[in-house]
């Protein structure tokens, strides 16, 4: 693979824990959070509430304070960058967030709104100019460009984030992060929206960061998938290595936790994963995971496992993945 | 209804609801029909604005105030959208209840969750509230939430999102209600909590014997809990049979295409993810034909001018289609 464009190292994110502004206690939100990401590639980022996958989106961009580690944009630190020079930067790597009604100001023209970052990031553009350039991306996510005059709440829900997608876009950016962007969606417009992002990145090879719960979707447009849990990496692996063969506990659990609208069944029989996700204690020495891990030994609790790779490209953060590995898929036909 | 079947709790007949806004109308549920017998878990399947909730949001009185509800809908007996006030006050919340998507805005803020449950009891039960409080203690035990004499005291903030979905659920069971609407209730949910949510609503389904109705815009919900399902678009019922039947041999274009939408970790994973093209119709422009026409790959000049009419296939199944997908 080429010098990543982003390579992130020991990523760490503190919030306040208790409730007491005056006492120092904090939480991570994230800690040390390792992973690269390469032109024209797709990193899906999966994990539940609270895993603090839009904390780390939110992180990279500097839209909250990191406490520890790097975030190395071209080799450059992000995190130690003057204001100045990030807002340049900025325009490298665009966001595309949940809710795109919310994200679109409602007394702002959607011509008004795709111009708006070309103003910022090349004022010598003329009217005539910007006005072109806007069309064209309209037309690029799939939308007329007549409908530039039309305020957001003349739009469904898919359409607003194609321009939502489209704002994001016009400085032309060399990273686009998607924080559940299709979440908020019909399912039969969540594949308009991720084959959008898939064909401008065909086009144009922005690389993605995409996050989503939705490990479906995931599977769709991504090339390598990063699990967080609690805060904490638990693996990271291409997607077709982690959707045949996950090697942590809870891959497996996400997993088999999703429904499959293709045939009626009965709810499958789980492994019994009692509780939700943890925060991440700063008091617990173990595995962020032995709380809801039904394979927990007292090591799991004893000491909290590394990162540790398996294969190539593949990481796994499991005291116990050798035991545990599943056996080579039967012969098939 | 075949006979044979349970005998129905709620009977929807002709449903039509619309909104005025000024002198415009604008109609979201037109002439639906269907039922829900005890012990059956109805799912309800289409996209944002196919009148899914609407119809159920009409049968117990909790339409928008320039919303207007006309047809039929008799729930034991009694019919729900002529009915006065107090009738629907002491149906709803006891012997119907519904659970909403948003488990945070479904709750108060500034009521703990016990008294919140309590007040259930004691309003339609007339439960005093000590008896009450052990009632709502012994739903969060059935529910399985953890820690429940804690959770009685907290707020609806202190819980988290799946919790409150289970108090939610625990709440709508308290008074044994004879029909449970769950209208997209794992939708703010995480997958792993919404495979706890969805497991509880069958556990309880068979628990209290009632009727469940499951409203979705995802067919991979309602899969593993619906006996019958019907889809809906753009406020019309377009097709509806037995789960096994409808996933097996889906009729309907729409039928088949939206149940392609959702991902299928089974199968090999593709670049392009399948789609609908296009979007819904507006609600307020006139369709004289098939309202999925402008959508369907197979659809013909007839599609555009005639509406094909709900019609009977079969002993439990129903499609509206000029060009049904072969069996």
């Amino acid at each position: 693979m080429s010098e990543p464009l982003l390579r992130v190292r020991h990523l760490r994110v503190e919030f306040p824990a208790a409730r007491d502004p005056f006492t120092a206690q904090v939480f991570a939100a994230i800690d040390d959070i390792n992973f690269e990401l390469a032109a024209g590639e797709t990193l899906g980022l999966v994990g539940e509430s609270g895993s603090g996958k839009s904390t780390l989106a939110r992180a990279l961009l500097r839209l909250v304070p990191a406490a520890r580690g790097e975030v190395l944009w071209r080799g450059r630190d992000l995190l130690a960058m003057q204001a100045s020079e990030l807002r340049r930067i900025r325009r490298d790597l665009q966001m595309v967030f949940q809710d795109p009604l919310a994200s679109l100001d409602p007394r702002m023209r959607i011509r008004e709104i795709l111009a708006e970052p070309l103003k910022i990031f090349e004022p010598s553009l003329n009217a005539r100019e910007l006005q072109l350039r806007v069309e064209r991306m309209l037309e690029r996510v799939g939308l007329a460009a007549g409908l530039a005059e039309r305020y957001p709440r003349e739009f469904s829900g898919g359409q607003c984030q194609r321009i939502a997608i489209a704002r994001a876009m016009m400085p032309d950016p060399k990273i686009l992060i998607c924080d559940e962007a299709v979440s908020s969606l019909d399912v039969s417009i969540q594949g308009q929206i991720v084959n959008l992002l898939h064909d401008l990145q065909q086009e144009l090879g922005m690389a993605l960061l995409f996050i989503s719960h939705n490990l479906g979707v995931v599977r769709h447009i991504s090339h390598r998938v990063l699990v967080l849990y609690a805060g904490s990496a638990v693996e990271l692996a291409p997607r077709d290595r982690l959707f045949d063969a996950p090697a942590h506990p809870y891959t497996r659990e996400l997993l088999t936790a999703v429904p499959a609208a293709h045939r009626a069944r009965p709810p499958m029989a789980r492994a019994q994963a009692p509780g939700e996700a943890a925060r991440l204690d700063e008091t617990s020495s173990g595995c962020v995971f032995s709380g809801r891990c039904v394979h927990r030994q007292p090591q799991c609790l004893a000491s909290a496992p590394h990162l540790e790779q398996i294969s190539a490209q593949h990481w796994v953060a499991c005291h116990r993945w050798r035991q545990l590995a599943s056996p080579p898929p039967p012969f098939d036909g | 209804m075949a006979p044979g079947l349970a005998e129905p709790v709620l009977v929807i007949e002709e449903l039509k609801v619309e909104f005025r806004r000024g002198r415009v109308a604008t109609t979201t549920v037109r002439e639906v029909s269907l039922t829900v017998a005890l012990g059956e878990c109805l799912g309800i399947v289409g996209e944002s604005g196919s009148g899914k909730s609407q119809i159920f949001l009409a049968a117990i009185g909790l339409l928008a105030a320039n919303a207007r509800a006309s047809g039929s809908a008799r729930f034991i007996g009694t019919e729900l959208l002529s009915a006065p006030r107090a009738t629907l006050n002491a149906v709803r919340g006891s012997r119907l209840t519904m659970v909403f998507q948003d488990p945070q805005s479904a709750l108060t803020p500034h009521l703990k969750i016990g008294v919140q449950m309590a007040e259930v009891l004691v309003r339609h039960r007339g439960l005093s509230w000590r008896d009450a409080e052990a009632a709502a203690l012994a739903m969060l035990r059935r529910v399985k939430i953890a820690d429940p004499e804690r959770r009685l005291r907290q707020y609806p903030h202190e819980l988290s999102g799946g919790m409150r979905q289970r108090v939610l659920i625990g709440m709508s069971l308290l008074c044994e209600p004879d029909l449970l609407i769950a209208d997209e209730p794992t939708t703010a949910l995480d997958v792993t909590v919404q495979a706890q949510v969805l497991e509880l609503l069958c556990a309880m389904r068979q628990e209290f014997r009632m009727g469940v109705v499951l409203i979705s815009h995802d067919f991979a919900v309602v899969a593993g809990l619906a006996d019958r399902i019907i889809v809906m678009y753009a406020g019309r019922v377009v097709e509806s049979a037995t789960a096994a039947e409808l996933f097996a041999r889906p009729r309907h274009p729409y039928t088949a295409a939206l149940m392609q939408c959702a991902p299928d970790l089974a199968a090999a994973p593709t670049p392009r993810m399948s789609t609908l093209s296009g979007q819904p119709p507006d609600p307020d422009a006139r369709i004289d034909g098939c309202a999925f026409a402008p959508r369907c790959s197979n659809a013909s000049p007839r599609c555009r001018i005639e509406r094909p009419l709900l019609q009977s296939i079969g002993a439990a199944a129903q499609l509206a289609c000029h060009h049904p997908l072969p069996i």
